[in-house]
């Protein structure tokens, strides 16, 4: 019966410690692609949330032709986060719960802040609380009135309850207007690549409609004055585009400019990076690898010691003794006392008379 | 509730602390192997008795410490070491200290005090404390580079590449494990050589 307990016991306690002592995500969640439901059915709940004292608002256009390339910036100011600072935001087509991805809406995103094609990101507030995100996103083809809501989670602190702010935009209307004859635009089918291969030459290809010419103007981000970009063009409506490489995380930022006759339309600029060398690492091989580090150590440690203990060294160090010795012989035999010249000793080497110092030093202890 | 950040950055302390303090004590002990010249830092028999001891029960803290270190910084880590070659080093050089460190503390355990009188073992002894050390401040640099961007590695004068790796795979690792394994049992089933010291 005792042992019973005990055992018990142990095992309950081994449960309750392997548990992972983590509340929500408060690294953050990874940009995906999310519905309100992410934010809203869990955090919803009052007793799990607060609302979030970020002032949201969203720039766009307040027409858009159909099926073309425009840009949404959202901006929160004056939010209290976390220390971590990170804050989620969504761009949605509504906020039902479910359903409400822009995609399910018509509209599509080329790219987002991150440089990725997610309707949620995470990014890092300012120290003043305030964090942008922008998406260039192409407009529902079919003519009409969409809306569109960002919203917002993010820690607080303090925060002993551990809950989630939430924050809603309010509705944004964009009035979807039908495209003119031969508007020129980027294709449908084309969406920016998030990175250039790092093996490749740097080109990217552009698939546009109704276009004759393109323009493409480039710079590294923060730069103020931009490049133009060598262009080839390789189809009825597909471009290649010379973009310098990058290096690391560094991006470049780019605007494509199209084309057709007299009339041409200014995209949004967008950024591009180059991919990072591939790295092939596991985290099961990482622990693996480790500890295959640490059980070689210890065995290569223990077979020096070994060889150390097993190995005679006394005949090195009695060398060592030795040349030290003789070494002190050869200095007491290099100073020849005369008895005819006391106090002063004959250097046999640089053959010379120098003063006996040791001598000289016990007579005046005298 | 108390998040895994915070038991890793307690743990962290003590394991840096107590190893600190081990390898300094270690340092000190080669006296009882080599007269310094300098009369001023020759410390008396019991103080390097003393510096012994505490240079046993820092690493024997800092080695049981250290796995509950590892675990929590696994636990509070925002990426992987699968997209992360800096996480990644953190666990290569996590493994390498806590090696080094088992193997001091074993060493010392094995033969005692008089593991000092022995000239070749107490260098070897010395070196592998600072080997272990070295691997030991790596390791909370890259903690460094990965919470603040930044960490005091930056400011020496050389150069550590914790920004590159050696990646080997599992089934290289299992056979390593193997190995080494194999190495420690044939060794601790070996006889016991006297130790032979200076005298």
């Amino acid at each position: 019966m005792k042992n019973k307990v005990i055992i018990t016991t142990v095992i309950i306690t081994t449960l309750l410690f392997s548990s992972t002592p983590i509340v929500a995500n408060p690294g953050g969640n990874g940009d995906n692609d999310r519905d309100f439901t992410c934010g809203g059915s869990c955090h919803g709940d009052p007793s799990l949330s607060v609302d979030s004292d970020g002032i949201i608002s969203i720039e766009i256009k307040e027409f858009v032709y159909a099926g073309t390339t425009t840009e949404i910036v959202v901006k929160i100011d004056e939010v209290t986060t976390s220390n971590e600072r990170i804050v989620g935001i969504f761009l949605l087509g509504s906020i039902n719960g479910n359903n409400d991805q822009p995609a399910d809406y018509g509209w599509e995103i080329i790219q987002d802040e991150n440089g990725g094609t997610s309707n949620y990101i995470e990014k890092r507030a300012s120290i003043n609380g305030s964090v942008h995100a922008s998406w260039i996103i192409r407009s529902p083809t079919n003519p009409g009135t969409y809306n569109l809501f960002a919203s917002i989670q993010h820690g607080i602190d303090p925060n002993p309850k551990g809950l989630a702010a939430l924050g809603v935009s309010e509705k944004h209307e964009i009035e979807i207007l039908p495209i003119p004859e031969n508007y020129p635009s980027l294709s449908e089918d084309w969406i920016i690549p998030e990175y250039r291969e790092i093996d490749g030459d740097g080109t990217i290809t552009i698939l546009t409609e109704n276009t004759d010419n393109i323009e493409v103007n480039w710079k590294l981000s923060g730069e103020l004055n931009s490049n133009i970009a060598e262009i080839q063009e390789i189809g009825i409506g597909e471009w290649r585009v010379f973009l310098p490489k990058t290096i690391g995380d560094s991006k470049i930022e780019f605007q494509i400019t199209i084309f057709n006759g007299n009339f041409s339309v200014e995209q949004p600029w967008m950024e591009i990076g180059t991919e990072n060398e591939r790295f092939e690492g596991s985290s099961i091989g990482a622990r693996l690898q480790a500890l295959s580090y640490a059980i070689i150590i210890f065995g290569f440690v223990l077979s020096m010691q070994s060889w150390l203990v097993s190995t005679d060294f006394s005949d090195y160090f009695s060398k060592v003794r030795s040349k030290s010795h003789e070494s002190e012989n050869n200095d007491s035999q290099r100073m020849i006392f005369h008895e005819k010249y006391p106090g002063w000793l004959w250097d046999s080497v640089e053959e010379k008379w120098v003063p006996d110092i040791v001598e000289s030093e016990i007579r005046s202890e005298d | 509730m108390v998040g895994a950040a915070t038991f890793h950055a307690a743990m962290v302390e003590i394991v840096i602390g107590s190893l600190t303090l081990s390898t300094i004590c270690t340092i000190c002990c080669i006296q009882r192997s080599f007269k310094i010249p300098l009369e001023k830092f020759q410390f008396t028999k019991k103080t390097l008795d003393t510096m012994d001891k505490a240079a046993l029960v820092g690493a024997i803290l800092g080695v049981l410490m250290m796995p509950g270190a590892i675990l929590t910084g696994d636990l509070a880590s925002v990426g992987t070491p699968e997209d992360n070659i800096l996480l990644y080093n953190k666990f290569l050089y996590s493994g390498l200290a806590l090696g080094f460190w088992s193997a001091y503390v074993f060493c010392r355990l094995r033969f005692g005090q008089e593991l000092w009188e022995n000239r070749v073992l107490s260098i070897f002894q010395i070196l592998m404390a600072l080997a272990a050390f070295t691997m030991t401040a790596s390791v909370a640099s890259i903690g460094g580079k990965l919470v603040r961007g930044e960490s005091l590695f930056d400011i020496l004068p050389f150069w550590i590449p914790l920004d590159q790796t050696i990646v080997i795979s599992p089934g290289i690792s299992m056979f390593l494990i193997l190995i080494g394994a194999i190495s420690i049992i044939s060794n601790l089933r070996s006889q016991k050589m006297p130790l032979k010291t200076n005298d």
